[in-house]
């Protein structure tokens, strides 16, 4: 069994298997919480909260989704995850999630998980980053 | 060495708090926007741009908040790549 890095509950087995693993971040040094989606290739935070902490845009980048392709601003912020003494960025590519109706406003994506391998035990409810 | 997380971060609490209070919010404010703070239903509102306009006005960022669509998934589930 590989070493644990990180090994936490969720709030409830009912909001895991409602919502999806989650693991806490720091933005801009703030403090919040992110979904671990290995659906996504890259991490990102939500454009609104990037322009409420007062992030400049950098650049911008291209996204497809389901939709189609669109080109969307990067923001000079920097992403921590404590647990896993890790920091990505700046820069932080942004995408609209709230606005779209999304539960999460920030997404830890692949660009993190393949250096690791993640564990959820849905019957406990236990995230495990090892 | 195995890192736990103890503490919940302020907007954690706000999701746990909607997750919580789905049902209800689903029975009484179906497909409107709800704000939720210091883990209470704080408005309701006909649009996202409404919600964010309170917030604002409350001096609230998206960190101190949460504002979800109630009852409404995401018109897609997203799959981003650059």
């Amino acid at each position: 069994m590989p070493h644990a890095i990180a090994e936490y509950h969720a709030p409830s087995i009912d909001f895991l298997i409602e919502n999806g693993p989650h693991i806490q971040v720091l933005v801009a040094e703030r403090p919040t919480v992110a979904l671990l989606d290995s659906g996504s290739r890259l991490s990102y935070v939500d454009i609104e909260l990037a322009e409420d902490l007062g992030a400049p845009e950098t650049g911008a980048h291209t996204v497809r989704s389901a939709t189609g392709q669109e080109n969307l601003p990067s923001f000079g912020l920097s992403l921590r995850i404590p647990v896993l003494d890790l920091s990505l960025g700046p820069p932080l590519p942004g995408v609209p999630l709230r606005k779209q109706g999304h539960f999460w406003q920030v997404i830890v994506g692949r660009d993190v998980l393949s250096a690791y391998l993640m564990t959820i035990d849905w019957r406990t409810g236990l995230i495990r980053l090892s | 060495m195995t890192t736990t997380q103890e503490t919940q971060p302020y907007d954690l609490a706000q999701l746990v708090a909607y997750h919580e209070m789905r049902q209800s919010l689903e029975d009484d404010y179906f497909g409107r926007w709800v704000v939720i703070h210091n883990c209470e239903l704080a408005g309701d509102y006909e649009t996202y741009d409404e919600a964010r306009a309170r917030t604002r006005k409350e001096g609230f960022n998206l960190l101190d908040c949460l504002i979800q669509r109630v009852g409404v998934e995401p018109p897609i589930i997203v799959s981003y790549s650059s």
